[in-house]
């Protein structure tokens, strides 16, 4: 691949990883993580509470980190 | 009310995006002249029509579950981000937007103000990238927040009115917004985007929200509680680690 074409493509990947996962990559990583229990969970249990207690814990933790 | 909330939320997430586009738009051209800075803005609006013309079918063509699983995935980790910034802002750890400054650094860096009549290359390419980036993330939210809701022209309607409220203001006082609270804004949006990201992403999952639609109402009131009760832990933090 010729030096333009990676240099372009860094580019095009680092504003995708700015857009959609910005300054935190571990806060949209727990995002994905409590979607997916609640995924697992959704055809045995009541699953709504996994959102409602998982999201502020991960956001949390992302500040946690960040201060 | 469902339709009330989305269109607060485009216009109100449309406000802060464009204001921080008019501010580089503004500098651009009162340094490079008003014909690069037009030009610039024509270019990147019309790249984002192209770009909420293409997606915005296809993604209505979506089936309803896989639509809210893959919208409501990206809203949330979209709001998450804005609540984190905006919540970091409030509480101390994070300057706040000047766009006063922001502005002053723009003029700065494109060389102070010497306005030209033909269009200048440098002043295109920052104004353009600078509406495109910003209009991005409201043709995210204007589409995906639209699509779900089967409402793409109302939450393009928010997002219309925010922009021609910001280019009529722009246009009279021809100076960088800094009185907007754009932290407040930014916040309510955070809020908004991330309650709508869990509601949808969890039906598409399969769970089942107790009293259906107006649940949505209580996770609003939640993350704003949460919200509320992050900024107060981290600013009692701050007290302490600084004295």
């Amino acid at each position: 691949m010729s030096e333009k074409k990676s240099f372009w493509l860094k580019k095009v990947y680092d504003a995708l990883f700015e857009f959609f996962i910005g300054d935190d990559w571990v806060l949209a990583l727990g995002a994905v993580m409590v979607l997916g229990l609640t995924a697992l969970v959704s055809n045995v249990i009541v699953s709504w509470w996994v959102v409602i207690l998982g999201v502020p814990l991960v956001l949390w933790y992302s500040l946690r980190r960040a201060t | 009310m469902k339709e009330v909330i989305l269109v607060l939320a485009s216009f109100a997430a449309s406000l802060v995006e464009m204001v921080e586009a008019l501010t580089i738009v503004l500098a651009v051209g009162i340094t490079k002249g008003w014909k690069t800075a037009m030009a610039a803005t024509a270019t990147a609006l019309g790249v984002l029509a192209a770009i909420i013309i293409l997606f915005g079918p296809l993604i209505s063509k979506m089936p309803l579950p896989l639509l809210r699983v893959i919208v409501g995935t990206l809203l949330l980790v979209f709001g998450l981000q804005w609540l984190r910034k905006a919540i970091l802002r409030a509480s101390g750890w994070k300057a706040l937007h000047d766009e006063e400054q922001i502005f002053q650094d723009e003029v700065a860096a494109l060389g102070g103000i010497a306005a030209v009549s033909r269009i200048d290359g440098a002043g295109f390419a920052v104004a353009f990238k600078g509406v495109l980036l910003e209009g991005l993330e409201v043709a995210f939210i204007v589409v995906t927040f639209g699509a779900t809701q089967h409402r793409v022209g109302l939450a393009a309607l928010g997002a219309a009115s925010a922009a021609v409220l910001v280019v009529l203001i722009g246009f009279v006082v021809h100076r960088p917004l800094s009185k907007i609270p754009e932290n407040a804004l930014k916040m309510v949006v955070g809020v908004l985007l991330t309650s709508f990201g869990m509601f949808w992403a969890a039906e598409g999952l399969n769970a089942r929200w107790p009293g259906g639609d107006v649940a949505l109402l209580g996770i609003i009131v939640w993350i704003g509680l949460t919200t509320g009760a992050l900024i107060v832990l981290l600013r009692t933090k701050r007290v302490a680690v600084t004295t």
